[in-house]
């Protein structure tokens, strides 16, 4: 393995470390008054920190130098089962945009309504996904809004968010249509 | 008394929303396990927040119906067309695909449902009969043998988790660790909550179950490019070929041999219906009759993981059941709706006899579960596999609303929502290393059960951290612990032994 092939492979261990010695930290501080001869509620916590600390450091050394690297390589066997199971990653930005729309679609929800938020998300998730029939696509995202809305809120009786003016009367036009009070 | 409980469960069984839910659950769980990239864990949890409103009975029959129907329908794709719907199905493709080239599909769908058949009825049987002893046995259980219960299920996760065992160990922790955010009960301290108020009363079960299997899923094939083999014939008409008694009778150590491990395994917090099914058809690999010959369309080949995984799901039911400690990913969503409707498993579950038809209810509708899944196998799976020409796109898009409009529907709370992106995109990043999903899951979902037990032993025995091995249950669970984590450091070494390059000359032959 290439020295920098082996700091990536370390990096996940690392940030655990830091991650793992940050949350031991705070364990440490938390308030509470102790009781003598009683365990406190740092006790589970930390005891659980120190053994995740402890794999990080193993997984940290085996993956920079290369222990058990042997044990890890793979026969034939297994790499058919992988190859079935588990394609390669080929378009790690799409994960990202996929994140950043459900993130815009979680901002959007109290402000456009569950009806206009879910319209967009959706074609923006079917674009992400390959889908590029573009009008299909509007057509395919209004069935799916419209769908969740009728399974949720007459079937599971849930109460989705609204949006608020001059959106929410898109919501409660399709809400009226939908017989939900 | 068994008998008669039994039957009053079946009679719950039968009624009419009851038995709905039933079919619905196995029309799902068919569904779910011939598509690639969704999975029976998969829709369990799309099927959770359907159960939200329901009574406890039939809500617990749909997960049920959909796990057990989930180890069964991913054999069509695998057989026909060489797809396999779940992990659990790889094993089974060599022989199943490989016969039904030889010109005998039928037949190999055949012994598939059979083998289900066998699996999935003489486990359920067996843990009929012992889930009443066995929750006596628990009810004697004391702090230390609940804390070390806890610790041979996590640490059998980890030791069955995947090829690194320290991965395994920090995804335990992680899940350990956010199994305590929140103030505890003991102090009223406020632990890992940053000030945060939507951390104060912890982190909702569904959504670490919603976010890592769900959402972090659909993330991964997202960056996998939503690729899915299609199969240029799925229109085509198979049908089902029973296998004749007398070869059933051929291959009956095979069938035996495969059950018994199917049910001993399933028990096994960790050993989901994927390593059942490898390990029964690495066992018959190593000790067939007929062994040198697997691979090239054997029934064996067929029958030994297609029983090992479905008896494998009434193997999980045992320890939910009877000690409240689920055992995989489906078994945890199961534990997720019992507790959603204020439910805890356990076995005082075995004392109440209210809860005992709830009980039996559960463990009748297990056997209509594996014979409605078999009808339906043989009727209606052609109908089902056209699933597979649903592009992989929308099936996303519809998967990632439900996942989010389903944790919204337990609080009406978008922070729910949050919550499940966060861990979404933890799990993704947990696949993208190779860090072991399972491991996270069990340690949430058992830690604060493992937590409170271990505090109270050290309560009771003034700190002695002997406590754990001075008891005899405690002591054989602890030990049985110590060998599963012995297990991964074992497999390790004959791994590496394996791998030592043969001598160029001069070698024994």
């Amino acid at each position: 393995m290439r020295p920098l092939a082996r700091i990536r492979a370390g990096l996940p261990y690392l940030v655990v470390l830091g991650v793992g010695a940050f949350l031991f930290d705070t364990a440490d501080h938390f308030n509470f008054g102790a009781i003598p001869g009683r365990i406190g509620p740092d006790a589970w916590p930390k005891l659980v920190l120190v053994l995740m600390l402890l794999a990080a450091f193993w997984g940290f050394v085996a993956s920079t130098f290369g222990i058990g690297k042997a044990a890890a390589e793979q026969s034939s066997d297994s790499a058919e089962i992988e190859a079935l199971l588990r394609p390669p990653e080929l378009y790690p930005h799409r994960v990202w945009l996929a994140v950043l729309a459900t993130f815009g679609y979680l901002l959007l929800l109290p402000v456009a309504g569950f009806f206009l938020a879910t319209i967009i998300y959706t074609l923006a998730l079917l674009y992400l996904g390959h889908y590029r029939r573009l009008l299909l696509g509007v057509a395919l995202s209004v069935v799916v809004a419209f769908g969740f809305m009728f399974l949720f809120m007459r079937v599971v009786y849930v109460s989705l968010p609204g949006g608020i003016a001059p959106f929410d009367h898109v919501s409660f036009a399709v809400m009226a249509f939908l017989g939900v009070h | 008394m068994t008998f008669v409980d039994l039957g009053h469960g079946l009679a719950h069984v039968f009624q009419p929303f009851d038995l709905l839910m039933l079919v619905t659950g196995l029309l799902v769980g068919m569904a779910v396990s011939i598509m690639p990239g969704l999975g029976l864990v998969m829709g369990v949890i799309l099927a959770l927040p359907f159960t939200y409103r329901m009574p406890i009975e039939p809500s617990i029959i749909l997960l049920t119906a959909i796990y057990f129907s989930g180890t069964y329908a991913g054999c069509f794709t695998a057989i026909l067309y060489r797809i396999p719907g779940e992990p659990m199905d790889v094993p089974m493709l060599w022989d199943g695909h490989a016969m039904a080239k030889r010109g005998a599909p039928a037949k190999a769908l055949g012994w598939a449902l059979v083998a289900a058949l066998i699996g999935g009825l003489v486990s359920s049987a067996v843990m009929v009969a012992i889930a009443g002893p066995l929750s006596s046995v628990a009810l004697s259980f004391d702090s230390p043998d609940y804390f070390a219960a806890v610790f041979f299920g996590l640490t059998t996760v980890v030791a069955l988790a995947g090829r690194s065992l320290p991965n395994a160990i920090i995804s335990l922790c992680v899940g350990l660790l956010v199994a305590t955010v929140g103030i505890d009960s003991t102090y009223g301290t406020d632990r890992f909550t940053f000030g945060v108020p939507i951390l104060e009363d912890g982190i909702q079960l569904v959504a670490i179950l919603v976010g890592t299997y769900g959402l972090s899923e659909v993330l991964t094939r997202i960056g996998q490019g939503l690729r899915v083999s299609q199969p240029n014939d799925a229109d085509r008409s198979v049908a089902t070929e029973f296998p004749t008694l007398s070869e059933l009778i051929a291959i009956r150590i095979t069938i035996i041999r495969s059950t018994i491990l199917g049910t001993l395994i399933g028990i096994v917090p960790g050993a989901g219906a994927t390593i059942t099914s490898f390990i029964s058809y690495g066992i018959e690999k190593q000790y067939g009759r007929r062994r040198h010959l697997l691979g090239t369309g054997l029934p064996e080949g067929i029958v030994a993981p297609q029983i090992g995984a479905t008896a494998s799901v009434a193997g999980h039911m045992i320890p939910l059941l009877t000690l409240g400690l689920p055992g995989s990913g489906a078994t945890a969503v199961i534990l997720a709706a019992f507790l959603l409707h204020g439910v805890q498993p356990g076995p005082m579950l075995f004392q109440d006899p209210k809860s005992t038809l709830l009980v039996y209810t559960i463990l009748s509708s297990m056997f209509v579960s594996v014979i409605g899944m078999c009808l339906l196998g043989f009727f209606w799976i052609r109908v089902v596999v056209k699933v597979l020409k649903i592009p992989q796109g929308i099936l996303s898009a519809i998967v990632v609303m439900f996942c989010l409009v389903g944790a919204y529907a337990n609080r009406n709370d978008l922070a729910d929502v949050w919550m499940i992106v966060f861990f979404g995109i933890l799990g993704y990043l947990f696949e993208k290393f190779a860090f072991p999903i399972a491991p996270l899951v069990l340690g949430a979902i058992l830690g604060p059960i493992g937590e409170d037990s271990f505090v109270r032993s050290m309560i009771a025995s003034g700190n002695d951290w002997l406590v754990f091995f001075k008891d005899p249950i405690s002591a054989a669970l602890m030990g049985a612990s110590a060998l599963a984590l012995g297990y991964p450091l074992l497999r390790e070494v004959l791994s590496r032994r394996q791998r030592q390059p043969l001598p160029a000359s001069g070698g024994p032959r």
